[in-house]
């Protein structure tokens, strides 16, 4: 009788085995990222439970098959599920009470010698081009200041509301993801080429607008020196009616010392018709086994209003006691200046988790 | 003139560098999950990606009795 089950259950697992002659192989993944967050704008504070949107609560299904020999393709499925977003709670609301499912990701590929095809809702070719950062403690901050406590509105003296941080000190990372068709070169000495085009929609009619970016990325290895990764790019969006088309240019370097020591810069300029807006960021760092700290400081100009002016300086503190666990702490400060108009300054606490499942 | 000049040194010696896959850390980490082990992820292979050894050969055997010893273990539990 055993042997006749043994005999059986081998006869199963080679019937499914080779039920296909192509290999396929699907994988699904995910983390939870959750945080506390206390808040002080100057007039009042609080604390929040929320979902880290520096890299939110999120899962994904990836599947890869070999289509013909050296062709591979490929299909990416990732949605994110928030609750309290840690961008998008203020101080009158604080918590968000029913949760969506957000599409991330929704992408077909095809990759082979010649690069790769990419056709779907996802990342444009310079999304991310002004976030590359090898400091260890992006959990923590890296140069979007938004993804933590950007719906967090400044405070006139008197109480008044003002613009959101988010508003005011954005990292003006291209055009984030849409729907696209996007295509990567293979990696020359480090280098690679990517560029896409699709359609993105805002707030303001017409709602749909054509959006192409092209970028540049490079990370080497120079042993000794270190690594250093780095990318550039520009995009250029269908602008308001009557409006020029909103064009973003610029990038980020990160540069990783042997030693653990680590800088990190970005720089974007965007062009609004009426004003240029710029975004600049500066990062020192250092990393050790399961440890690693860093100090930034970011300045954002004309992003909300002409004139306008703001900045934020912060702190971070990394753990990785575990491959799949970070705990992290977080301190920053941010400020803005606008003609004529004064605002208090805005104190930002963050204690937060990022498990792995 | 001088710009150029200064990119093209710059990407000459970037070239002198060894490449490396760069990811983002606010993607999904790569590597283990505390539910999913050392694979990181559920995986499900099917296909030719997880080739069974020939019937002759001695790790076919070795397979085989180790899944006749699963099967055992199952319907004798302590």
């Amino acid at each position: 009788m055993l042997l006749r089950n043994s005999a059986l259950a081998v006869a199963v697992a080679l019937a499914t085995l080779s039920a296909s002659a192509q290999a396929i192989e699907i994988k699904l993944t995910g983390q939870m990222s959750r945080g506390i967050m206390f808040v002080d704008d100057g007039i009042g504070s609080d604390a929040f439970h929320v979902d880290n949107d520096n890299s939110s609560t999120r899962f994904r299904f990836t599947g890869t098959g070999q289509m013909s020999p050296g062709v591979t393709a490929g299909v990416v499925f990732e949605v994110e599920y928030q609750s309290a977003p840690s961008n998008l709670v203020d101080r009158t609301d604080r918590v968000t009470a029913s949760p969506d499912i957000d599409e991330r990701v929704m992408d077909a590929f095809f990759e082979g010698r010649y690069g790769r095809l990419t056709l779907g809702q996802g990342d444009g070719a310079a999304n991310g081009g002004v976030e590359v950062d090898l400091s260890g403690t992006t959990i923590a901050h890296f140069s979007d200041v938004a993804p933590i406590g950007g719906g967090i509105e400044f405070r006139m003296p008197g109480g008044a509301l003002g613009p959101e941080l988010g508003a005011v000190l954005g990292n003006q990372d291209f055009e984030s993801r849409y729907d696209r068709v996007r295509y990567d070169t293979p990696t020359f000495s480090g280098f690679s080429l990517a560029v896409s085009s699709g359609v993105k929609n805002e707030t303001v009619a017409p709602v749909s607008r054509d959006v192409w970016e092209t970028a540049l990325r490079y990370a080497g290895d120079f042993d000794a020196f270190g690594k250093l990764a780095g990318a550039v790019g520009m995009s250029q969006q269908d602008g308001d009616p009557g409006a020029v088309k909103d064009k973003t240019v610029g990038g980020s370097l990160s540069w990783l010392h042997g030693s653990g020591a680590n800088l990190t810069f970005g720089y974007t300029t965007r062009d609004r018709g009426a004003r240029d807006s710029t975004f600049a960021y500066a990062k020192a760092g250092y990393k050790a086994g399961k440890h690693a700290v860093s100090l930034d400081y970011t300045v954002g100009k004309a992003q909300s209003a002409a004139g306008d002016e703001a900045s934020a300086i912060g702190m971070a503190y990394v753990f990785t006691p575990a491959s799949w666990a970070e705990l992290f702490a977080l301190a920053k400060r941010a400020q803005l200046n606008q003609p004529g108009v004064a605002f208090e300054d805005v104190t930002i606490l963050m204690l937060g988790t990022r498990l792995k499942f | 003139m001088r710009q150029p000049a200064i990119l093209l040194c710059l990407a000459l010696a970037g070239c002198a560098a060894r490449p490396f896959e760069y990811r983002s850390q606010n993607e999904i980490p790569e590597g283990p999950g505390f539910l999913t082990g050392e694979a990181g992820a559920f995986v499900l292979r099917t296909g030719d990606s997880v080739p069974l050894p020939p019937r002759e050969s001695e790790e076919y055997r070795e397979f085989r009795e180790w899944r006749e010893f699963q099967e055992w273990k199952r319907r004798n539990p302590r």
